[in-house]
């Protein structure tokens, strides 16, 4: 579409034209009322001084000496001729003979009546009327003032809605303008952003009007869609990395069995120790999937409420046995009820891969402490123990997907355990924080205050 | 024993016929929904395997639709390893137990078996037997030779699904899923530490082993 076309068919554009033609419509009912009144209270005033003239013509008559009663009438007839505001229309007859005025002599009609002067062809508004049998006067007013007061006023009234409606269609098509002027910086930013120039932005200011908002919050969306990218790409490259090394602990597996396996169980085994090298990988993945799962946010549908205490219970019963067996203290501290708004299977887990970790990175006999409770009316959960714990610049890459700390390379173990809690963490809504247990690490969950009053 | 096997992909339908077949058990296959729905209405079968994915009509609803019919055929459901909640969805449509693939036969034929049983097994007996061991269920007592055996709860439970499936191989996943709740694997060994001490406890002062090792698939209690 023509930049022009466009222009017109903005809803602006609409807009303006219509808040324009209504202004317009408004003033000219405004103009007719005006125009109506104005013109009848004019003609009011001319009749009220059209009386007054007719009624002191009258008195001048009745009042009058015998013999002189027509000449007192015809003198103040001629008076007000002598002024020079010569609207004034007067007539005085006897019979069919005018004694004064200044209109020729007609036939007596009375009442208020309008009549145009041939000669002038000026209407003239009056009433006629009989002084005395026989004497007629007539008082009127020449209309032709009033005639050219409107006609100016109506000009001057057409003028000002031309101009007003201009006006409109001005101030509509530059409205129209920078609409489409802003609109098209955003078509060009998507369009930019399709074509792969993840990093464009729509300007916006930071106190602007609602476009500007809008541009942020449109900004702030594409600034999330590149940080979940650049995750994605992320994962993509390590998932890439870290299968590489199984896969090919595998195929060396395999091309072993080929050249040295002889008797049958050696086959055998040598194909079990492939199984289960799959097995691993095949771990790596389902890890990979719950955590994507997690962070994709479907299981908040199904949060009910869990009690802390009854998780890191549950916790124990798993364990107890598993820590014995592996020579290390484990201590459960479960207080009262903790109430959160949770997945109790995936709060487990993540439970489950803390104490997990704490097994895997500690020697024997370090004591292992998992506990529950309220700290400053959040609930908390806590995973600690006395172990070598992490070193402060490593305990935010840890819980990077596959990040596993130099000295625990060579040990058995996915690298994911950490990427899970995170994202169990997250979904909840909570707080992940790894210190200092002096000696050791003490990893705690902080739940959102919210969370417990469900 | 009929199974109906509903499953599209060739490959894995292979496998679970050659694996069950080899097991003495009569497997038909279907390729879709459909298929499948019509066939479980004309045949008599023991177990239905149905894939998730079907073309067309998928498992979830073909389950669903068999079990409206009032079907109670047991199901075992398959799935390829993506859902969280595809075990919950699984169970709501009606199915009995849910396998992810990629699964070992073992597996399989484990939780077959299992289903099977458990859908054979009429009443609600109070008292579980295998061989010289005994378990009452109402009292939570075992005893072995009439001697009582002091067990913890957990252990009580994972002898009790044991003693259950008598005879039959549990898997470690069976395990996790069925005494501890779990719908993950932790991955360490918390099944053999506790099994251990379950076995230390049963076994104290006899020759003879109840729990057996079944290497790499399983445990099994001798019936």
């Amino acid at each position: 579409m023509s930049y022009p076309r466009r222009l017109f068919r903005t809803d602006s554009f609409r807009h303006a034209i219509l808040y324009g033609g209504l202004f317009g419509l408004s003033m000219a009912v405004l103009i007719g009322i005006t125009y109506v009144m104005l013109n009848q209270s004019f003609k009011a005033n001319l009749m009220r001084e059209i009386d007054d003239d007719l009624t002191s013509m009258r008195t001048a008559y009745l009042t009058a000496k015998p013999g002189k009663a027509l000449h007192e009438a015809a003198e103040i007839v001629e008076d007000r001729l002598l002024a020079p505001d010569a609207d004034d229309v007067f007539l005085l007859q006897r019979g069919r003979v005018r004694v004064a005025g200044n209109l020729p002599s007609m036939a007596p009609r009375l009442g208020v009546f309008a009549m145009t002067v041939p000669a002038s062809r000026h209407t003239i508004l009056g009433r006629g009327a009989q002084l005395a049998p026989g004497v007629y006067a007539f008082v009127g007013r020449d209309l032709q003032q009033l005639k050219d007061t409107e006609t100016r006023l109506l000009r001057a009234f057409g003028v000002v809605l031309l101009v007003s409606l201009v006006l409109a269609s001005l101030f509509a098509l530059l409205l129209s303008r920078s609409f489409v002027r802003r609109i098209d910086t955003v078509t060009q930013t998507c369009r930019g952003i399709m074509a792969g120039q993840m990093s464009r932005r729509i300007p916006a200011a930071e106190h602007g009007d609602e476009f500007n908002r809008l541009g942020l919050a449109i900004n702030e969306m594409l600034d999330r869609i590149q940080a979940l990218m650049e995750s994605l790409r992320q994962v993509s490259t390590d998932i890439a990395h870290d299968m590489r090394t199984p896969l090919t602990h595998l195929r060396h597996r395999l091309d072993r069995i080929r050249g040295e396996a002889q008797t049958q169980d050696e086959y055998a085994a040598a194909v079990d120790g492939a199984t289960a090298e799959c097995d691993k990988l095949l771990a790596i993945f389902t890890a990979l999937l719950r955590i994507a799962q997690i962070e994709a946010g479907a299981r908040r549908s199904e949060f009910r409420a869990v009690d802390l205490a009854h998780v890191i219970k549950s916790a124990h019963d798993i364990y107890a046995p598993v820590m014995e067996d592996a020579v290390r203290d484990f201590k459960v501290e479960a207080g009262a009820a903790v109430a959160v708004c949770g997945d109790e299977q995936l709060l487990l887990q993540l439970v489950s891969n803390l104490l997990n970790n704490a097994i895997a990175h500690t020697p024997d006999r370090t004591d292992i402490a998992v506990m529950s409770g309220m700290e400053n009316g959040r609930p908390v959960l806590i995973v600690a123990d006395r172990g070598p714990g992490i070193p402060v610049p490593d305990r935010t890459k840890v819980i990077r997907r596959f990040y596993r700390l130099e000295q625990s390379r060579t040990q058995p173990g996915s690298g994911l355990g950490l990427a899970l809690v995170a994202a169990v963490v997250e979904l909840h809504g909570a707080e992940l924080e790894l210190l200092d247990n002096n000696p050791g690490l003490r990893v705690v969950v902080r739940f959102p205050v919210s969370s417990a009053s469900v | 024993m009929d199974i109906l096997l509903v499953e599209d992909d060739p490959e894995t339908a292979l496998y679970v016929t050659e694996g069950l077949q080899k097991l003495g058990q009569a497997v038909h296959w279907a390729t879709t929904g459909k298929d499948g729905i019509c066939q479980a209405r004309a045949g008599h079968y023991a177990l239905m395997i149905v894939d998730r994915m079907l073309p067309g009509m998928d498992g979830l609803s073909m389950v669903r639709m068999l079990r409206a019919e009032s079907c109670d055929t047991p199901v075992l459901m398959l799935t390829t390893m993506s859902g969280l909640d595809d075990r919950v969805d699984g169970l709501n449509a009606g199915a009995d137990d849910y396998l992810t693939k990629p699964f070992a036969m073992s597996e399989l034929a484990a939780r077959v078996n299992a289903i099977v049983r458990r859908t054979s097994r009429n009443g609600t007996s109070t008292r579980l037997k295998a061989g010289s061991l005994e378990m009452d269920l109402l009292e939570r007592t075992v005893s072995r030779e009439g001697r009582q055996v002091e067990l913890q709860p957990q252990e009580f439970k994972l002898l009790e699904y044991l003693m259950q499936n008598a005879g039959r191989t549990i898997t470690r996943m069976m395990l996790l899923e069925n005494v501890w709740n779990l719908d993950f694997d932790p991955g360490t060994n918390i099944v053999e530490s506790h099994m251990s001490r379950l076995r230390s406890k049963i076994d104290r002062g006899h020759s003879t082993e109840m729990i057996h090792t079944v290497r790499g698939h399983g445990y099994v209690v001798s019936p």
